[in-house]
């Protein structure tokens, strides 16, 4: 599994080259056989949108504010990616199995093996951000994520914003926001955003798919609140020493 | 037109370029015409702008021009946020048109104004058919205050490459210009005297009706001159000076807009440009996909990458720009106009100012007339 702890801070290519040579392992003479196979199953096309756009009358809670991931609560890359490989590995095992057997197997769709990598490291890309911030009124949501683009939706409508370079929809079902976006090439990135009943903490679950591999990847993380403006440092700009950083004092009232 | 044929890129440009010769020469109405912007001959697809045609010094009598802010199309009334681009682009293009129509030098003062009025002889209007970032459509409409129209154009403009800065779009006005002034110079010079000796009458007439109703023959389908008042008439040299404080305030917005076009056109440029960029690389991309079988090939995170990378770009670009448009948009800054005695600011909307503002022009001028009488 050395390549997957790798996954995270190695290039691509290292990243495709580790998981051929374990695949390769595990699935002699039958590589070739399940990519076919699933290839040409994604090509019959195989719809990963399980849910259906319908916008609730049921008033979203307050998501506004400032939010940061809590990562003692929220996936790994890494861990899901391990998560994923052991399922494809125990859905190589029954293909085995079934084969030897001589019958027909009618399981789930493996699809590009090498798709699924990608789609690992592409969650990596899409849930980079890790503040956000929310703001809401009775009409509109804007979820600004840190060095990327915002997520904004209406609560009138089911949002539908086309061009060109891709499709994006949204809407509130009463329970979560919901945020896809469907690029030229096929892949499908889905956000859902629920609050706690507390409001202390957000989760957003993103799912990437691809017609080109059975398996969804799915990451989840949860923010937290936090408050921008005491960060536990603050920073001055000085003339001899340039930018100098310093702990906040402890606010004993 | 003779360099166009130079350039390399001859095979892509020659039906565009034949397209926009055929159109110069056959869409140029007659003045009882009301051209069809359906009609091929009226469409002008523009790849490599025309070349302004620049006088030496401006055809007298030269007609003073007004551009009225453009119309943002039959989505109007949409909220989407595109919108608010759509609505910046109708202050900024007028702008540019009017620059192309200055750098001409055959014109008298070229104005934009926030609606048509009969303060200038010639008014050109235009529409906002579509517009992304790299493909702008336009109808352009110029007709003069007898009620002929002059042309009507529909331009269609794909920009292949992201220019320097914003100014050089003004080039697609450059067909505007060179077929104004055909039709300028194809009338005699009894004609184009007739259309700004009409277009002094009937400002007159909007002030005072019944004083100056019977210098202007409404009765035909085009407005005709019958007569002029003395040049030394004192009601006439109050309607001038009227009309000047008129200026006046169409070159306070005119300023306004010069400011906007200042802070607003660079992050509208780079959003042409992000748009150009990204509309290129899909179509490298579209024919790269149907020249090879889906799915092919080792690079299947760098396709991903790429598509999902071009789509976060054009949106955070886009996104920057909207919230720019809508900030703009509410912001309509007060109009402060000094008269002799007073000093008054006007608020609200640029059209709500113009409107109380020659409201005003009105009363002061009925005020002068009552005490005369």
């Amino acid at each position: 599994m050395g390549f997957c702890r790798a996954l995270t801070g190695c290039s691509l290519a290292d990243a495709v080259y580790g998981s051929r040579w374990f695949i390769s392992r595990l699935v002699v003479g039958y590589r070739l056989f399940l990519t076919a196979l699933g290839f040409s199953a994604g090509m019959l096309g195989c719809s990963s949108s399980d849910v259906q756009p319908v916008m609730s009358n049921v008033p979203p809670p307050d998501f506004s504010g400032y939010w940061e991931v809590d990562y003692a609560r929220s996936d790994s890359i890494q861990n899901q990616l391990n998560s994923t490989f052991r399922e494809v590995q125990r859905e190589i095992r029954r293909r085995n199995e079934s084969a030897e057997k001589g019958s027909p197997y009618q399981g789930t769709r493996l699809g590009d093996v090498d798709t699924l990598f990608a789609l690992a490291k592409m969650a990596e890309l899409v849930a980079e951000p890790t503040l956000l911030e929310i703001e809401q009124d009775t009409q509109w949501i804007r979820i600004e994520r840190e060095n990327s683009f915002a997520l904004i939706c209406s609560l009138d409508v089911t949002g539908d914003e086309t061009s060109r370079l891709g499709r994006e929809i949204c809407w509130w079902d009463g329970q979560q926001w919901h945020f896809v976006i469907q690029l030229p090439d096929g892949l499908n990135v889905a956000h859902r955003f629920t609050r706690s009943g507390d409001g202390n903490s957000l989760a957003q679950r993103t799912k990437l798919s691809d017609p080109r591999t059975g398996h969804d990847f799915v990451i989840s993380q949860v923010f937290g609140r936090y408050d921008p403006t005491k960060r536990g440092y603050s920073c001055i700009e000085t003339l001899s020493r340039g930018r100098v950083c310093t702990t906040e004092d402890v606010d004993l009232e | 037109m003779d360099s166009v044929m130079r350039i390399p890129i001859l095979r892509l440009c020659l039906p565009l370029w034949v397209i926009s010769v055929l159109g110069c020469a056959t869409s140029i109405p007659a003045p009882e015409q009301n051209p069809d912007l359906n009609d091929a001959a009226s469409i002008v697809r523009s790849a490599v702008p025309e070349t302004l045609h620049i006088a030496d010094e401006p055809f007298l009598p030269a007609p003073d021009i007004n551009v009225a802010i453009f119309d943002v199309g039959p989505d109007a009334g949409e909220t989407a946020a595109y919108m608010a681009v759509r609505k910046l682009e109708s202050r900024l293009l007028p702008g540019l048109l009017r620059e192309a129509l200055v750098s001409s030098a055959q014109w008298g003062a070229v104005r934009v104004v926030p609606t048509v009025s009969p303060l200038a002889p010639v008014n050109i209007r235009a529409t906002i058919v579509a517009s992304d970032g790299r493909d702008l459509i336009l109808d352009v409409r110029v007709s003069d205050i007898t009620g002929a129209e002059w042309l009507a154009l529909r331009l269609a403009y794909r920009e292949t490459a992201p220019s320097d800065n914003l100014s050089d779009l003004s080039r697609i006005f450059h067909v505007v210009s060179n077929r104004m002034r055909d039709y300028w110079l194809s009338r005699t010079e009894v004609q184009r005297s007739s259309v700004i000796s009409i277009a002094d009458m009937l400002y007159a007439r909007s002030l005072a009706p019944d004083v100056f109703s019977d210098y202007v023959d409404n009765t035909g389908p085009m407005l005709r001159l019958k007569r002029m008042p003395a040049s030394n008439d004192p009601m006439l040299s109050r309607v001038k000076r009227i009309r000047n404080q008129e200026y006046l305030f169409c070159d306070a917005v005119d300023e306004q807009l010069g400011m906007l076009l200042e802070r607003a056109g660079p992050t509208y440029y780079l959003w042409r440009q992000a748009s150009i960029e990204q509309a290129n690389w899909l179509d490298q991309y579209e024919s790269m996909a149907a020249s090879r079988s889906a799915g092919k090939g080792g690079g299947e995170f760098s396709r991903m990458q790429a598509s999902y990378s071009a789509y976060r770009s054009y949106r955070i670009q886009e996104q920057a720009l909207f919230e720019l448009a809508e900030a703009l948009d509410g912001e309509s800054e007060p109009v402060v106009m000094t008269t002799e005695d007073a000093v008054i600011t006007l608020e609200g909307t640029l059209d709500t100012q113009y409107a109380t503002w020659r409201e005003l022009l009105r009363e002061i001028f009925l005020l002068e007339q009552g005490e005369l009488q």
